[in-house]
């Protein structure tokens, strides 16, 4: 069973989890400035990336914190998890 | 033979705050991933009050939670083993030593995990999953008896 390390409950299984989409999405400040494409591409556009991927979790069966994860889209690979608010990890090489 | 008991129903309360309002409250705040006879650490800043909780200094949020769980208790050195069958943590002594408390799932129910001594464990649940956790307890209780 795939592990995921919750920054607060240590390694736990997968389906202690769910996947809450990309990470880093700022809201941006004053939404009546945008355009129409700009707050469709906030509110609908995701970077959908084939391959390391910054996303935001939650331990949904556990503390029920949110979290964020960098994790290989293809390989399912963790590389790392973080609490929100922390800068983000370099994609391993 | 692990023997599966069901509790009888018990007061408690939800609690959401700080940990320095939380100490307020009286009885010791339980470190992570353990809880005391008085208090079970859900997770950072939520815990679950057993009994009738005390008043806290500071902002805080207490929901009386005591219909919400029915509780369930297992005796018996097989105990890990039969949790084992739909929980998927690592219930040994060293990774679950006794005192250790928290939520996870039994097979698709939520439950709150505890372990007040290193022979008693206890489960709570919702109360509507009950029956289907004693339905799944017993299961596989049948699966782990030879013969």
């Amino acid at each position: 069973m795939l592990m995921i390390d919750c920054p607060w409950c240590g390694a736990r299984a997968e389906l202690e989890f769910r996947h809450c989409g990309e990470a880093h999405l700022l809201r941006p400040a004053d939404p009546a400035t945008l355009s129409d494409a700009q707050w469709a591409d906030y509110l609908a556009f995701r970077d959908n990336a084939r391959g390391w991927a910054r996303e935001r979790w939650r331990h949904v069966h556990g503390c029920g914190r949110f979290f964020n994860a960098l994790r290989h889209t293809q390989t399912d690979r963790f590389a790392a998890t973080y609490k929100p608010g922390q800068a983000w990890p370099e994609p391993p090489a | 033979m692990v023997e599966i008991r069901e509790m009888p129903p018990f007061a408690c309360t939800l609690l959401q705050a700080s940990a320095a309002v939380a100490a307020t409250l009286g009885p010791a705040v339980p470190a992570p991933l353990t809880a005391t006879e008085e208090m079970l650490w859900l997770g950072p800043e939520e815990w679950l009050l057993l009994g009738e909780p005390g008043v806290p200094q500071g902002p805080a949020s207490l929901v009386d939670v005591s219909d919400r769980y029915r509780g369930l208790a297992l005796h018996g050195p097989g105990a890990a083993t039969l949790l084992n069958e739909g929980c998927p943590l690592d219930l040994a002594d060293a990774a679950f030593p006794p005192g250790s408390c928290t939520r996870t799932v039994f097979g698709k129910a939520e439950v709150i995990l505890w372990r007040p001594s290193a022979a008693e464990w206890r489960l709570l649940v919702a109360r509507s999953f009950s029956p289907y956790l004693l339905a799944l307890l017993h299961e596989a209780q049948a699966d782990l008896t030879p013969g």
